[in-house]
């Protein structure tokens, strides 16, 4: 069969008519559908019932602190290392890479929280000689986290609970803090004593 | 020589650890009460111990003592039950329900999280005894406002408090405010108000210092506040631009006014003898003694590079503060013009459309000269 150009735009315009017709015909049926029972609400009045309980809870997103492996240097009579500071101490010999970084707590709960911090072992018992310190000190890592007392200067960390902050805000803007890491190592220091310390961050409502 | 090692080490698994509930309680002691707190706990997968600590601690019974959290259940509940006892000293005990996260790896120095319920107990004494906390506002010269002495009783008995706040400057006691007299309940709060006008007082900080007296005896408390006055500071700003091109600038700006404020700033440059407007931020509002960037735009159309004199000007409350300084005008970065990727696709399509169009005609010319040579023969 011979398809000529009159049949042709015979077909397109007939098609087109069909698309246009259909169209408006479907719009109007779908306007009138909430009439019949479907799944289009007649009013429009709904109850929630919510139960907001307060959730306490903290993270450590950074919870290691990698001081590597080293010695203190001869005739030195100690050397602090610190966690917020990468430079290598003149009076220590790394045996392996230094590159420390602070611990990260956020408060990743609904409520302000109080946050303390304990040792299991004191600095003497953890790494001994004349003059141990085994210290930390926070510092906000997001503005106005802490937004009661911040334990800034650097404490002795000890078996008691030393406050970190009394009152660490719950906005993901404002609900992190850098908890820095100091450890001296002087002359006389030890390693046979108990060489594990465990820090246990705590949180309670503020 | 001995060799350290301080890994700070601890496992993946700790991370976080939560609990959740009616996680801070106060309870007026009763004796022999029976109250029972559920929770919520959950963390990292691993193994966590539950426990009390506080002075009430053995008054305490739970129904779990440890729990093993898994990776897919994430989550446990355990139910804490207080048995008061028949008698405890006066006072307020904070007792800890803890849910603590066991550390099972080894390491020079671990970390660990817990998280803790609070259940305070309240037992009243005998004695009068009061709690008290001063509030202070910040404000500015020549107001006045409200500083309030929040009063708490600890004691069985009624009492009578008024109390007395003193202004002061190091140790110099400028000014001294009485308040009212109240009747304070047993158990009760009460809140005790002194008015302080800061006519005649410098802009500064300055120390409050609260006396609440109840019968015979007196408690303290100490606050700072500030008194400002309408002064803006410019800190800091933008000092180079590059010519013929408009970019931002931000001026750094310290508000001494204990009031919201709204403030815009110019930057200037000296031409021919006069300043012109360079630069200009839109309309910011400032907090109460805020210290904050505003920020604008500098359009360096038509400046040689070079150093002009230059001011910027910020603009308040039908006052100004400037500050007089150089700005530097950069010369024009070298410019390659490269078209956005979009208008290429754009001029692509076009070409296609074009060449689409010029075939399709060329078509049918081809068609119309085909027919028409038909129609001769």
């Amino acid at each position: 069969m011979k398809v000529t150009n009159e049949l042709l735009a015979g077909l397109l315009i007939v098609a087109v008519l069909i698309t246009v017709v259909g169209t408006i015909v479907n719009s109007f049926r779908i306007a009138q559908l909430y009439k019949s029972i479907t799944g289009y609400a007649a009013t429009d009045t709904g109850y929630v019932e919510v139960n907001v309980s307060s959730n306490v809870s903290i993270t450590l997103p950074q919870n290691t602190v990698d001081f590597g492996s080293g010695y203190l240097k001869s005739g030195a009579s100690y050397v602090d290392l610190q966690s917020n500071d990468t430079t290598v101490p003149s009076n220590w010999e790394n045996t392996s890479i230094y590159d420390p970084s602070d611990l990260i707590l956020e408060n990743n709960g609904n409520t302000n929280v109080s946050v303390t911090v304990t040792s299991n072992v004191t600095a003497d018992e953890f790494i001994g000689g004349d003059d141990p310190q085994f210290k930390f000190a926070a510092e906000n890592n997001e503005s106005n986290s802490c937004v009661g007392t911040l334990q800034s200067s650097y404490t002795e960390l000890t078996t008691t609970a030393q406050n970190v902050c009394t009152n660490l805000g719950a906005i993901s803007s404002a609900n992190s803090l850098k908890i820095h890491i100091l450890l001296r190592v002087s002359v006389g220091a030890s390693t046979t004593g108990k060489e594990v310390a465990a820090l246990t961050f705590s949180a309670s409502q503020a | 020589m001995l060799l350290f090692s301080f890994l700070l080490f601890s496992p993946s698994l700790v991370k976080a650890t939560w609990i959740a509930g009616n996680t801070k309680v106060l309870i007026d002691f009763v004796p022999n009460l029976e109250k029972k707190f559920t929770y919520l706990a959950g963390g990292s997968p691993g193994k966590y111990k539950v426990y009390v600590r506080g002075p009430l601690n053995e008054s305490f019974t739970l129904d779990k003592e440890e729990i093993f959290i898994t990776k897919e259940q994430g989550q446990a509940s355990f139910t804490a039950t207080l048995r008061l006892p028949e008698k405890i000293e006066p006072g307020l005990h904070r007792n800890y329900i803890c849910f603590l996260q066991l550390q099972s790896s080894a390491g020079t120095i671990a970390t660990r999280t817990e998280a803790c319920a609070i259940v305070d107990v309240k037992e009243l004494y005998e004695e009068p005894k009061i709690e008290i906390e001063l509030k202070v506002k910040n404000m500015n010269v020549n107001e006045e406002k409200e500083f309030e002495i929040e009063v708490t009783s600890w004691t069985k008995q009624r009492l009578s408090v008024k109390g007395i706040i003193e202004i002061k400057h190091g140790n110099e006691t400028l000014k001294s405010l009485k308040t009212e007299e109240k009747i304070l309940e047993s158990g009760s709060k009460t809140t005790l108000y002194a008015l302080f006008n800061s006519t005649g007082f410098k802009p500064g900080r300055y120390k409050a210092k609260a006396t609440v007296f109840y019968d015979g005896k007196n408690e303290t408390d100490e606050k700072e506040f500030e008194i400002g006055f309408l002064h803006l500071e410019i800190l800091n700003f933008t000092k180079e631009f590059r010519a013929n091109e408009i970019s931002p600038f931000s001026v750094r700006i310290k508000s001494y006014w204990n009031n919201k404020i709204k403030v815009s700033a110019e930057i200037q440059l000296k031409i021919n003898d006069s300043f012109v407007v360079f630069g200009e931020t839109p309309a910011y509002e400032i907090k109460p003694m805020e210290e904050r960037e505003i920020k604008g735009y500098f359009d360096a159309t038509g400046l040689k590079p070079g150093n002009y004199r230059a001011k910027t000007v910020v603009y308040y409350e039908n006052k100004k503060t400037e500050v007089k300084d150089t700005i530097k005008i950069l010369p024009e970065r070298e410019v390659k013009v490269e078209m956005p990727s979009t208008t290429k696709l754009l001029v692509a399509v076009i070409v296609l459309l074009s060449l689409l169009v010029v075939i399709g005609i060329v078509l049918i010319i081809l068609r119309i000269l085909k027919e028409s040579k038909k129609l001769k023969r």
